[in-house]
């Protein structure tokens, strides 16, 4: 069918001039209301996006709070004060092992190649658009104005009209193998396509930090404007400076073709949402250190620590952050964990004992994560926060742990 | 040489105390847990207390924070200064008032009952200034079970706990079972009882004669 297409646009530009841009099916995005973006832009404070992202209109953290440059510091061996952590070698080995996520996320920068639209859409409700990042946007504690300021300020300029003339969407098929673009991004609801290896491929590192950051392009469409797609596949760098995309070096019909083929070729559904299933209870006898391990200490208190012991701040479940007021839930501890967290009548609630449908509160928030990851909505806001979801194995750890009697 | 050096030194002093060293809040929980000599005596503390060593729970609160019985005492780490005090109370409340420290002299049962009072007061301090710990919670009753006039407020405290299914520790069940025991309602005291031993089999503290 596309070559269907192809074949039409090619017969009605014979002789008629080129062929008009891929039509809009919606109105081109005016400019950001100046309200809106201020509001925006508070809320970009707010809501601490500089603790994970950088980008131009965020004013970074000191390093030791930033998430990233934390890790990275890490990572490198090298400071958060003045020289160090000041830790033994062995506990810095250590945590340089342990540190698998948060080591890298995309900038915020160069947005105004995205629709303002699909940023609001996505901050309200995030689908993992990075198939090899392990790490995706936490759903926020926001409403839908609270969304649209936040794109506003994100992405506050007019969008231009797309001028390009449509190109032929099978050579664009085609440009996406030959250029190798498909080493990097997925481009699910397509048939397979094959990459090309790249014909100047980065250093390793870079390779995989490009793969590991490339979006699934099957999102390009909702994403981007169309006139800044053109500009983006001619020079990406002028778009977003230090980008990881390289230039794919094409030529200005081959950018309409590739352009018209992301824009316009038909997609095959996603699947639908699918619930997690619960692995059965152990029958063997699981002890609060080994759910601990594999769990609380591995993920949870980061998020969820002692603020005595983290000067003062127990991070955003626990004291608040990231626009979240805290739950006053402490993962640091069997005492702690044992004390629940603040509902939203203010008093506490067991994170352990059973919802209505005998699931333990805890337990579920860890299968809703889950269940985002397949696309669904849940009521409970899965975790950890946009993290990879704790391994079924390691809920049926925590589920056994509960019904045995939660023993310290 | 010498005095470019002499001349240096009190910028050397002031550089250090201009920038302390200070651990990644980020990373808070395990960074600081190993980088900050305060967090680790702290922490070191709270593993004697918990290994019913309060002599030497005490010592080490003392050896960091020497005002630690001074209320309003304010500090680089306010929060583990805090922390300390509910060692030392906790340390006052399981030994008996028996933590002989300068203020505190523990000779006679009155000074016990001072340091107990101390204690109580301390606990009751920090759950005032808006620390909705459960676990502060907890440790208050235990303080407060430990004086006849205030063991219906420990008691209240406890079964709230309880009933709300966010009992934080063994010892608590421990002292909801005494306090149960004493009100004459063995069927409580009982299940209190039995939900410690879930929880700590070995601990002799599950006993309910731990109020006296």
């Amino acid at each position: 069918m596309p070559r269907l297409a192809a074949l039409a646009l090619a017969f009605l530009s014979c002789g008629t001039g080129p062929n008009p841009p891929v039509p809009l099916d919606r109105p081109l995005e005016p400019a950001a209301d100046p309200a809106q973006i201020a509001r925006g832009q508070a809320l970009l404070a707010e809501l601490q996006c500089a603790r994970c992202h950088d980008g131009d209109a965020l004013t970074p953290p000191p390093r030791e709070r930033h998430c990233v440059h934390c890790h990275q510091s890490i990572l490198a061996g090298v400071a958060a004060v003045g020289g160090d952590f000041a830790a033994p070698p062995a506990e810095l080995a250590r945590w340089q092992r342990d540190i698998t996520h948060l080591r890298e996320l995309p900038e915020l920068r160069g947005l105004g190649r995205l629709r303002r639209s699909f940023v609001a859409a996505f901050l309200l409700s995030p689908h993992d658009l990075r198939p090899g990042l392990n790490t995706s946007m936490p759903r926020l504690h926001l409403d839908e104005p609270s969304a649209q300021a936040l794109a506003a300020a994100l992405v506050p300029d007019a969008e231009p009209a797309p001028h390009e003339p449509a190109g032929d969407p099978t050579r664009g098929r085609d440009l996406l193998g030959e250029h190798g673009c498909t080493n990097c991004h997925a481009f699910t609801g397509v048939a397979t396509i094959t990459a090309r290896p790249l014909a100047h491929p980065p250093d390793p590192a870079t390779m995989l930090r490009a793969s590991q950051q490339a979006p699934d392009l099957r999102f390009t469409r909702d994403r981007l404007r169309p006139a800044a797609l053109h500009t983006w596949l001619a020079d990406p760098a002028a778009l977003k400076p230090g980008t990881l995309m390289p230039d794919p070096d094409l030529r200005q019909d081959e950018i309409r073709d590739l352009a018209t083929y992301l824009l316009t070729t038909p997609l095959e559904p996603l699947p639908p949402p699918v619930p997690p299933v619960m692995l059965p209870l152990l029958d063997r006898e699981v002890g609060f250190a080994e759910v601990d391990a594999a769990i609380f200490h591995k993920t949870c208190w980061h998020c969820h620590s002692d603020p005595s012991y983290a000067s003062g701040d127990g991070g955003p479940g626990n004291t608040g952050g990231l626009g979240f007021t805290g739950a006053s839930l402490d993962l640091s501890s069997h005492a702690a964990i044992s004390s629940g967290s603040r509902g939203p009548d203010g008093k506490r609630r067991s994170v352990l004992a059973p919802l209505p449908d005998g699931t333990p509160r805890i337990v579920a928030h860890l299968l809703a994560r889950h269940a985002e990851l397949t696309g669904a909505t849940p009521e409970l806001r899965g975790m950890p926060l946009g993290l990879t979801p704790v391994p079924l194995a390691d809920i049926q750890l925590l589920a056994t742990w509960i019904a045995q009697g939660r023993k310290p | 040489m010498p005095c470019t050096r002499l001349a240096l030194a009190p910028l050397a002093l002031l550089a250090m105390f201009a920038a302390p060293p200070s651990p990644a809040s980020a990373c808070m929980n395990e960074v600081e847990r190993v980088v900050d000599v305060t967090n680790q005596a702290i922490r070191t503390a709270e593993e004697l207390l918990a290994r019913n060593n309060y002599r030497g729970a005490a010592k080490v609160v003392l050896g960091t924070f020497p005002k630690v019985l001074v209320a309003d005492h304010q500090t680089r780490r306010q929060a583990l200064f805090h922390r300390g005090q509910r060692i030392v109370a906790l340390a006052q409340i399981r030994s008996g008032g028996d933590i002989r420290i300068a203020g505190l002299p523990a000779r006679t049962d009155a000074d016990r009952e001072v340091a107990l009072a101390w204690a109580a007061a301390t606990l009751r301090l920090h759950a005032a200034r808006g620390d909705t710990s459960v676990v502060l919670t907890s440790e208050l009753a235990e303080a407060l079970a430990q004086r006849p006039a205030e063991r219906h407020e420990a008691h209240a405290l406890l079964k709230e706990l309880a009933d709300a299914d966010i009992m934080p520790t063994a010892r608590a069940w421990s002292v909801l079972a005494a306090l149960e025991q004493q009100r004459g309602d063995t069927n409580a005291a009982a299940r209190a009882t039995a939900r410690c031993k879930e929880l700590a089999p070995d601990d002799a503290s599950c006993d309910p004669k731990g109020v006296s």
